[in-house]
């Protein structure tokens, strides 16, 4: 009993895993590749990766050249980094007027990585501001070692939320109960002043909800368990998913119930109406909400999962360990698409009604041994969702966030491969543009070495050799990893704040 | 995989007439110059907003294909003719039809577009005109804003193609650039609200000082 309280006192309110902005975050990243301004140095001590594989590449590639190449590219490439956009303007304008003249609609388009490294330099950084009420940390991570899951969790503040110099909306909490794991994510809705309260008041009410259900729940049936081993062909068992699925259901009511307790409490404070410039309404604490719980059936890794998913963002289970067909479930429908404009939010009446609510609770018995819950500023990148959630998990994978390598010494057929691989992309980090942060991308392994996502999720051996030119430093934690990664992969167009949870089942 | 991202189409219909000649048109060169400067200046612009140019005088064309910021070269144009607004509003159409990517199961769609208008007269075919408007209504494929420049202009007719109508008092540089000022503050502003789902409303910015929206 104790331990579940303070289970529950650590867990659901979380507070302690957000890190202070600033200062964590220097070290973190300052710790991998040295915050000064020597670039040379930090480009070679990422490039020092495993050493045994990267001598060898540096080796034959040196036999090649005569000297360390791969060191002079990443150089090369931080140094072309566009220093203003007149650069590429007038370069871009002097090849259209050569090519132009005759054909104006043949213009070769610029490929959206020539876009990105343009505009990686305009990115500005301006703090979360000081004169608004309840500002929020700039990160949040977790890392929490349950009975019978492990967690990481990040959320960073978004490009467009950086350079204007505003909060992040996103949240997440994660919480256990003995065996069970909750997560509740929720992206605040990003024209709403608030909506980053009515985010984390809805994460914490549901994850909070659930905990005390499912131990209430658990103290008076203790059929429960054995009743769900029996398998869905079971009535018994069926009965057991019914009222979980009710809890799971009722936590978002519970969760609304919060935002709107939230919103009353304010409502009569000045310094909120401030910030929007007349009184305040519950809409300006609209979020998404997506909830996900884990149960362990009692069968050899076989778990039960529950989830619920209000708006947009993406809830998926993924089995690494099997093949690639069959191996990734949706468990969730986003809304919006349908009913163009109109994007679903707790605080919308129609998405609470019990049919709504019952529409989007899905139920799965699943082997999978992985599950991601994400806000759109991560399932975007991923799109569509029913095809691409392997390409995450390889991203996480090559990026060192995942998983271990598993090489200590490369075959010749590998060393060939390895050749082949691309470099990382380098790009500037908003945050501080003389830190150079290098990131992996399975899209780019997989056009480069002519291979499918199926065929690199299959066999892994390109994803991990990709992996060997990564390293953010041994002595980050994976969560700190994955901030890291949230914080500097880059996506054109994609500038919103990013959630990603990963639940290790 | 698709390898489009999501773009917002910007399309400026420019009015060529007769009567922009002189200090007018080139002030919209003028314009549409800092309008780009403006834009390229801002990462979201550049990676999301794509500008297309349409004229209309006699008659009326897509002089720029809808292109990516960092790629447009500003159009030559010059001012004489009529006002084939309803033609220009026919090649609008077209260009939608065949430039917008829609959404599909593989492939996030194109927000929806903006589109400026800028015109110092009334419609000269007014039949094609009224066709096309009819069109142009049913189609709801964008957010369209006109602006009536000086006081020829005919706001009626605008009305009639949308709500958004603003008039501004004269054809003066000053003026004009004021209205390409904020058609770059729209696009920076729609670039940034783009969490609204494709298809959504977009807020505009309130219209310069002097520009009055037409009830």
């Amino acid at each position: 009993m104790n331990e579940m309280i303070e289970s529950k006192t650590n867990d659901a309110l979380g507070k302690d895993e957000c890190s202070e902005p600033k200062c964590s975050e220097t070290e973190t990243i300052g710790g991998t590749m040295s915050n000064n301004s020597d670039n040379t140095e930090q480009e070679e001590n990422n490039i020092e990766t495993p050493k045994v594989s990267l001598e060898k590449k540096g080796i034959e590639k040196a036999a090649e050249n005569g000297e360390l190449e791969n060191n002079k590219r990443l150089i090369a490439e931080t140094e072309n980094l566009p220093e203003s956009e007149n650069d590429l303007v007038n370069s871009e304008d002097a090849d259209l007027n050569e090519s132009t003249e005759n054909a104006p609609e043949k213009i070769k388009p610029l490929s959206n990585e020539e876009v990105t490294e343009h505009t990686s330099a305009l990115w500005k950084y301006n703090p979360i501001p000081e004169n608004e009420p309840e500002p929020f940390p700039e990160y949040l991570t977790a890392f929490k070692q349950y009975p019978k899951s492990t967690v990481i969790g990040a959320r960073v503040r978004g490009k467009k939320h950086k350079h204007e110099g505003t909060n992040c909306d996103d949240w997440f909490e994660t919480a256990s109960f003995e065996d069970i794991t909750f997560v509740a994510v929720s992206d605040g809705a990003g024209s709403k002043k608030f909506s980053r309260i009515g985010a984390r008041a809805s994460c914490k009410a549901a994850v909070g909800y659930l905990l005390n259900a499912f131990e209430e729940l658990y103290a008076e049936n203790s059929g429960l368990r054995e009743n769900l081993k029996l398998g869905l062909s079971d009535g018994k068992c069926i009965e057991v998913c019914r009222v979980l699925a009710q809890k799971v259901r009722t936590s978002v009511i519970k969760a609304y119930e919060a935002v709107e307790t939230a919103f009353y409490m304010r409502k009569t404070d000045s310094a909120y109406e401030k910030v929007v410039g007349r009184s305040l309404k519950i809409n300006d604490f609209s979020g998404t909400l997506l909830i996900a719980v884990i149960i362990p059936t009692g069968v050899e890794k076989e778990n039960l999962v529950i989830s619920c998913q209000i708006g947009d963002g993406a809830i998926a289970i993924l089995d690494t360990k099997g093949g690639f067909e069959n191996s990734l479930k949706l468990m969730g429908v986003p809304d919006g698409g349908d009913f163009s404009g109109e994007t679903e939010f707790l605080t919308s009446p129609k998405t609470r009604t019990e049919e709504s609510l019952k529409n989007r609770t899905k139920i799965a018995v699943t082997s999978a041994d992985m599950l991601f819950v994400m806000t759109d500023g991560v399932a975007d990148d991923y799109f569509p969702n029913e095809t691409e959630m392997h390409r995450l998990y390889l991203d996480l994978l090559i990026n060192g966030i995942l998983g271990e390598n598993e090489f200590s010494e490369l075959t010749q057929e590998q060393m060939k491969m390895f050749k082949r691989i691309p470099d990382p992309l380098v790009y500037p980090w908003v945050n501080d543009k003389s830190v150079k942060v290098p990131v992996q991308y399975t899209k780019r392994i997989t056009e480069a070495l002519g291979l499918t996502l199926e065929e690199i999720f299959t066999d892994r051996t390109a994803a991990y050799l990709a992996g060997l030119e990564i390293k953010y430093g041994e002595d980050l934690s994976q969560e700190e990893k994955l901030k890291i990664w949230l914080d500097n992969y880059v996506e054109r167009g994609s500038f919103d704040d990013r959630t990603l949870v990963v639940v290790s089942i | 995989m698709s390898d489009f991202s999501r773009r917002l189409p910007v399309y400026l219909l420019l009015d060529c007439s007769g009567s922009m000649m002189g200090e007018p048109i080139e002030a919209v060169k003028q314009g549409i110059k800092a309008l780009l400067s403006e834009l390229r200046g801002d990462p979201q612009a550049l990676e999301t907003a794509y500008l297309s140019v349409i004229t209309f005088d006699s008659s009326a064309r897509q002089v720029t294909p809808l292109t990516e910021l960092l790629q447009f070269k500003e159009p030559e144009i010059s001012a004489g003719g009529a006002t084939a607004l309803g033609e220009a509003l026919n090649v609008l159409m077209d260009c939608v039809e065949t430039e917008i990517r829609k959404s599909t199961e593989t492939q996030k769609g194109d927000w929806r577009p903006l589109v400026f208008i800028l015109t110092d007269g009334s419609p000269t075919d007014t039949e094609t005109f009224r066709e096309a408007v009819v069109k142009v209504r049913n189609m709801k494929a964008a957010n369209i804003i006109a602006c009536a420049a000086g006081s020829n202009a005919n706001t009626t007719y605008l009305k009639q193609i949308t709500e958004s109508v603003l008039m501004m008092n004269s054809l003066s540089a000053g003026d004009m650039a004021q209205f390409f000022a904020w058609v770059s503050g729209s696009v920076k502003t729609s670039s940034k609200s783009l969490d609204a789902k494709p298809g959504g409303n977009i807020e505009l910015p309130p219209p310069p000082q002097g520009f009055v929206v037409v009830p």
